[in-house]
């Protein structure tokens, strides 16, 4: 989202979410089965070596689809299929229109979140990703440009993510956890809190989960 | 962490090298898909459904070790405890279909869902038609009210047996699909972990119990289930179990079952059985009969230490299906 070079801003995300796998574990292991940190460090490996070295950047609409593909083969998992699927609409509803930075970032996260929303079955106030997206989305739709909506888009992730923590999950394996899941924050929102803390910039300072308990 | 393995990241294309080359003879994978793979037919079968099954590595001899003789097809294979892709799934499918369709016949796990419903959308474009049923026999993962989204497991092999038979038999799709539904309307598990299972590639235990602690209703990925108790002994672990699932099945004194006692990957044999004696026992003081039993390692979780107990009422189609001759190098007496 970075103007200047939108690789670097990227390879930023994707390596911070490598760096947070154990996090991401740990958070899954205390609701579902703890792949997470896995699923999410093999896709980010796996995009960062897709993406090209040799400083040429590919329009947004490919970059997406080619990042859905690669989710969709590494890390086919209920996150990595349902991002896959997200980014992939995403890409194809940015089409080859021209749209300003902002315009192109909510179109994309307005159709990643439908589909999403679609394929997995889920709403918001359900314990899962959407939480952190659907807030930061709203949040975005509210900015005038991307680098004013990043910190409002991370601000809104943590609040919507904060909020659902105490909730009992409904979908994926965390559902059958059930009550044990309460206090603990949703690890897909966290991998999107991380993700947008990464997008802003390393002066940003880390949300801390403060899981309240751990099992 | 004490596994025998090399490089963990590899642990899955690791394992499945060794499987194709220890049964060449069975298995084989689809050209350009590792993670695909088929039986090999004998030369002259005649065009059948072809069962195409898969999930996450970590279970076996689930999913892989029911492709074979009179059970499924194709499979493909996930990480461990996760979904393999809809490529791979698709590449299965192409590689196994004979031109009477594809059942899609799996556990009910979110995502495994996606990516088996986008590889039946990818086969309907090539032209294969395709059923899917999932099966979600694991009562302590929700409430009878809540029974479609609960997590397939154990009971499943009985559900591949069945339709297996039933593709064997020459049902057409529709109707294997059907068989495997009902067979799997018929099953219920439920099971208890002892002890906590390791994904190679993350090297830690996936929960933690306390000594003498068990932890009742528990999933093969190890997802907790309803609650924690003191160890009890096993006919306290029999009792609880076939008390979790007898009741929905409304079973009676006119009932006929099938059981399948499951160790979870570390429990021996012995503790099965001794298990299975108060299980027998049970059914036989409520009148049921018990016309087969399955014992041993059938649906696993690495080296989790614990068991399930799977009780399929059965009709008579269900009862010849079930005793078809099946085979697969992976299992025995099934």
């Amino acid at each position: 989202m970075d103007q200047s070079s939108p690789n670097s801003s990227l390879e930023r995300l994707l390596k911070s979410l490598i760096d947070h796998e154990e996090e991401f574990r740990e958070l899954d292991a205390a609701a579902g089965d703890g792949d997470l940190g896995i699923t999410v460090r093999a896709a980010a490996a796996a995009v960062l070596e897709w993406l090209p070295q040799d400083g040429t950047v590919a329009s947004t609409k490919d970059l997406l689809a080619g990042m859905a593909q690669v989710c969709a083969s590494t890390s086919p998992s209920t996150f990595g299929s349902l991002v896959s699927r997200g980014l992939a609409a995403a890409a194809q509803a940015l089409g080859d229109e021209p749209r300003d930075d902002l315009s192109s970032l909510v179109v994309a996260l307005e159709a990643g979140i439908a589909m999403v929303q679609r394929r997995g079955r889920a709403e918001s106030g359900e314990k899962t990703f959407l939480d952190a997206l659907i807030p930061a989305l709203h949040a975005a739709r509210s900015a005038t440009s991307v680098p004013e909506a990043l910190p409002l888009m991370r601000v809104a992730a943590v609040a919507g993510t904060e909020q659902m923590a105490s909730a009992v999950p409904k979908h994926g394996r965390a559902a059958w956890v059930g009550e044990r899941a309460s206090g603990i924050p949703d690890a897909g929102s966290v991998v999107v809190i991380r993700a947008l803390e990464a997008l802003e910039g390393p002066t940003t300072q880390p949300w801390d989960v403060g899981m309240a308990s751990k099992r | 962490m004490r596994k025998i393995m090399n490089n963990p990241k590899n642990f899955v294309d690791d394992f499945l090298d060794g499987l194709l080359k220890a049964y060449p003879k069975d298995f084989r994978a689809v050209p350009g898909f590792p993670r695909a793979l088929t039986r090999v037919e004998p030369s002259g079968a005649g065009p059948k459904v072809a069962i195409v099954t898969g999930g996450g590595s970590g279970h076996l001899p689930l999913f892989l070790g029911y492709v074979g003789q009179g059970l499924c097809s194709g499979v493909a294979v996930g990480n461990t405890f996760s979904s393999p892709s809809a490529e791979a799934i698709l590449a299965a499918t192409k590689a196994s279909e004979s031109g009477r369709g594809v059942l899609f016949l799996y556990g009910n796990y979110s995502g495994d869902g996606i990516n088996f419903d986008d590889a039946a959308d990818m086969a309907s474009d090539s032209g294969i038609e395709t059923e899917t049923v999932r099966a979600a026999d694991d009562v302590a993962s929700a409430p009878p009210s809540a029974s479609g989204s609960r997590r397939g497991v154990a009971g499943l092999t009985l559900a591949y047996k069945c339709a297996g038979a039933a593709a064997e038999a020459s049902y057409t799709l529709s109707d294997t699909a059907k068989v495997a539904a009902r067979s799997l309307a018929n099953t219920r598990t439920m099971g208890v972990g002892l002890s906590p299972t390791i994904i190679p590639e993350a090297g830690h235990p996936t929960f933690q119990l306390l000594e003498g602690e068990m932890e009742l209703g528990i999933g093969i990925h190890g997802e907790p289930g309803i609650r924690r108790e003191e160890m009890g002994d096993a006919n306290h672990i029999a009792d609880l179990l076939l008390d979790g699932i007898r009741v929905e099945l409304g079973l009676s004194a006119s009932s006929r079952v099938a059981v399948l006692l499951n160790s979870l990957g570390a429990t021996p044999e012995e503790e099965l059985y001794i298990v299975y004696g108060r299980v027998a026992d049970r059914l036989a003081a409520m009148g049921v009969t018990v016309y087969r039993t399955f014992v041993g390692r059938y649906a696993t979780s690495l080296e989790m230490a614990g068991c399930s107990i799977s009780v399929m009422t059965l009709d008579d189609e269900l009862t010849s299906l079930l005793d078809a001759h099946s085979y697969s190098p992976l299992l025995r007496l099934f």
